[in-house]
């Protein structure tokens, strides 16, 4: 008798369940006009998210990278003109496994011309409304909700007001952990206290980031917030969108930024994509992004608390 | 010091944590999209048998703990120590009274058991999950009554007391399940 081993861990029904729910995504974009696109997944530059280990493949002396995300590529394609669009693919993060992680997972990105961030909002509830009719959109801002569920003031709490928080909570958090900044201490509160109680029986809007969590999203107007949100649904964080940066100045500056970081975690520099640099100079339209984890989304579908159960093989 | 990072870890696998060998129960990876990604992990103090929490940035390192299960057959007690024994290289430790615990209420002797060491000294003693033992003490067996339903507290030769159907009488051999605790059945010779 061989393993059991080779036998996918999804059953049936899930694989019914993907097959319908991308037939459901295809035909809500074609009903919208969005068009479906294609880009490659190997790049010979990447994302420079400081938080983000990439993988590689290659052959004799070349490298590519697996992509992050398609965002670059998209991006591109906004720029020469494509309109709008959207993409199923996989995407690739090294050392991320875990119940909501796999280093290898489906992701849904699409980009609206014209849009503004409450275009997207709305968008995005219809489309998760297919599979939750009636669950209504609740809105929460990243500030108002850390100081009401913990009475920490983002901007003016001393760190070691977040650093005390978090030493009270259960789990020994290490010392590594609490040497954090602003933001990394933030996010730990948020990740352990906060958005594992949004979107239970809702669509938990996340908005009113930080300008320095603001990655490739425009600041407002009095440069204090990022245009950006996340959807949590049953406390877990389904997308996250951008009213996207155009700036290309401001895009080569981010990326030298997150290369520093990067140098600082001591994680490799990424090469950067001179040809977003380039196609941004060019012009990008203005635009709202969002990028959906498919696998998380067929996880709550199905009722499921294991991303394991909707995908067909482990990823090792 | 060996250490080992968070990526590598997993069930079953023994850290030292503030001076005790412990074993991963859980491990839960966390990381926001855009944010640091940490580890939540469930930790069994094998010392002390509590389990604790522990939350590591990931890819931190954390220090390994030298622990080996080791198969052991367990030969008798003396009082003070449960002696076992390697039944390949008749290897011999003794273990004392913390360590063998709950397990010493399954041991008459030849048991194969799985010794836990730690850096060579015995933390922990698994018996086997069945054993065989004779009923010394228990109230007369009710004649006829094998259609279950009663049960009734039974002494084994090793002092353990495990509840028994109605009709089982002293001398009889039974099988027990020693991670519950409870009797599976009789032995017939």
């Amino acid at each position: 008798m061989g393993s059991p081993d080779w036998r996918p861990q999804a059953s049936q029904s899930v694989r019914r369940l993907r097959a319908k729910v991308y037939r459901q995504i295809r035909l809500f974009f074609e009903q919208r006009d969005v068009l479906e696109v294609d880009t490659p997944i190997l790049s010979s530059s990447a994302s420079t998210d400081p938080e983000l280990s990439h993988l590689y493949c290659g052959i004799d002396d070349i490298n590519f990278y697996l992509q992050t995300s398609p965002e670059f590529a998209m991006k591109r394609l906004l720029a020469s003109g494509a309109g709008s669009i959207f993409q199923i693919c996989r995407c690739f993060r090294g050392g991320e496994i875990g119940r909501h992680h796999c280093s290898e997972f489906v992701m849904l990105e699409w980009y609206r011309l014209d849009f503004s961030l409450q275009n997207l909002i709305q968008e995005t509830s219809d489309l998760l409304q297919l599979w939750w009719p009636g669950r209504k959109v609740i809105h929460y801002r990243y500030r108002d909700i850390l100081k009401a569920r913990t009475g920490l003031d983002y901007d003016a709490s001393d760190l070691d007001d977040f650093r005390q928080y978090l030493g009270q909570k259960p789990g020994n958090i290490s010392p590594a952990l609490l040497a954090g900044d602003r933001d990394q201490l933030c996010d730990m509160i948020f990740a352990i206290d906060i958005t594992p109680t949004l979107g239970v029986d809702s669509i938990a809007v996340l908005s009113g980031y930080p300008a320095s969590q603001a990655q490739f999203a425009k600041l407002n107007e009095a440069g204090n917030e990022a245009l950006r949100f996340e959807i949590y649904l049953d406390g877990i964080e389904l997308a996250n969108a951008y009213e996207e940066l155009l700036d290309s100045k401001q895009q080569s500056l981010r990326f030298s930024e997150q290369n520093k970081q990067r140098e600082s975690l001591s994680r490799p520099p990424v090469n950067v994509d001179q040809n977003l640099i380039s196609a941004m100079e060019q012009g990008l339209p203005q635009c709202s992004g969002i990028a959906m984890g498919i696998d998380r989304l067929l996880m709550l579908i199905a009722g499921k608390s294991d991303i394991n159960e909707v995908t067909e093989f482990p990823v090792c | 010091m060996a250490t080992v990072s968070t990526n590598e870890f997993r069930g079953g696998l023994k850290l030292m944590i503030d001076g005790d060998p412990c074993s991963i129960i859980e491990n839960e990876f966390v990381k926001p999209g855009k944010g640091q990604a940490f580890n939540r992990v469930k930790i069994r103090n094998l010392m002390t048998g509590r389990v604790i929490e522990r939350t590591y940035k990931s890819g931190e390192s954390v220090e390994t703990a030298d622990v080996v299960d080791t198969d052991m057959q367990f030969l008798y007690g003396d009082g003070e120590y449960w002696h076992f024994m390697v039944p390949e290289s008749f290897e011999q430790i003794a273990a004392d009274e913390k360590a063998v615990a709950d397990a010493a209420k399954w041991l008459k002797g030849q048991e194969d058991c799985v010794v836990t060491l730690w850096e060579g000294r015995p933390i922990s003693v698994t018996p086997p999950n069945f054993v065989e033992l004779e009923i010394t003490d228990t109230d007369p067996g009710v004649r006829g009554d094998t259609s279950g339903g009663g049960v009734k507290p039974a002494t084994l030769e090793t002092g353990a007391v495990v509840r028994v159907p109605l009709f089982i009488d002293i001398g009889v051999v039974i099988k027990v399940d020693t991670r519950t605790g409870e009797y599976v059945s009789r032995v017939k010779d």
